[in-house]
């Protein structure tokens, strides 16, 4: 068993539930805009506000908003950092789940 | 929901969510079908080549209506979405594929040469059916196997009726044209019902 994986934190950004399904669906897709993470992610629109400006102010993603036709649309994406942090954190569930086998 | 290989294949599948692929597909398939079997069955060769043109024509008034038709109907209900590079390279690979398979029939086809019997007819129909079947199962849209049973039943069948390559291809494509604009209509049907313009919500948070 190992005992860096039981006594490591993991990434409380990326640990929180809302967050967590978020960035699943951003690091599978390039972008995605507002209502295809409200639908996907099954959030209300406050805490996916809520929870994009987080990640957001974290660096893990980026949010342009631009104009598809005369219909806004706000888009986020994975950002580098991102993706090394969704790896990591995936890391150490897996580390976690093996130590506890 | 943090399964990843889930949301990727629901990622891959969005695209066709609406069915408007399929429709605007099968219409053109259709028609041009329609056109060259007419032209088989009565003789008439400057109808089966409208065919092959109206085909050859309707890529891109059929990719623009595509695009339009999802952003006046779906990117407003349920979002938008750019996929990730796999799904775009399991597409690229599809569509490959399909090239590879059809290129040489196509061209025989409008030669009138070497590969006019109806066995090449079967082969063609099963191979669409393989690559019909590899998209529904990459991209978890199950009516897909639809076409995977119809294409190579329609292959089979001009194979057996004994029909001359032209007529047997048409068939084929006016077969499989049909098929996939019934789909599509049930998708869109489907998915309008699921989404009604009732819920559409502001875009912007």
């Amino acid at each position: 068993m190992s005992d860096a994986a039981l006594t490591a934190d993991p990434d409380r950004v990326i640990h929180e539930p809302a967050r967590l399904k978020i960035m699943a669906i951003l690091y599978v897709a390039r972008e995605a805009d507002f209502t295809f993470l409200l639908r996907e992610a099954e959030l209300t629109r406050g805490n996916l506000s809520v929870q994009l400006s987080r990640l957001e102010e974290a660096g893990y993603i980026r949010i342009d908003k631009m104009f598809a036709g005369k219909t806004p649309r706000t888009v986020a994406a994975i950002t580098p950092a991102g993706k090394s942090a969704f790896m990591r954190y995936r890391d150490y569930l897996r580390g976690l789940l093996t130590a506890t086998e | 929901m943090t399964d990843l290989g889930i949301i990727q294949r629901r990622l891959r599948g969005y695209w066709f969510v609406d069915g408007f692929q399929e429709i605007a597909g099968g219409t053109a398939l259709a028609i041009a079908g329609a056109l060259a079997v007419a032209g088989s069955i009565t003789g008439n060769d400057s109808l089966s080549a409208a065919g092959v043109y109206a085909l050859a024509l309707a890529a891109l008034p059929a990719a623009v209506a595509i695009r339009v038709a999802k952003r006046q109907v779906t990117y407003v209900r349920t979002g938008w979405v750019r996929e990730s590079k796999t799904a775009s390279l399991v597409r690229l690979a599809v569509a490959i594929v399909w090239t590879i398979i059809a290129t040489p029939l196509l061209v025989a086809y409008l030669r009138g040469g070497a590969l006019n019997t109806g066995w090449a007819l079967a082969a063609m129909g099963i191979a669409i059916g393989v690559g019909a079947g590899s998209q529904a199962w990459l991209t978890g849209t199950r009516r897909f196997y639809v076409q995977a049973i119809v294409f190579p039943l329609a292959g089979l069948a001009t194979a057996l009726a004994g029909l001359d390559f032209r007529t047997g291809f048409a068939t084929m494509i006016l077969t499989g044209g049909v098929s996939l604009l019934a789909t599509g209509a049930f998708a869109l049907r489907k998915y309008l019902r699921a989404n009604p313009a009732a819920d559409i919500e502001a875009v912007a948070p």
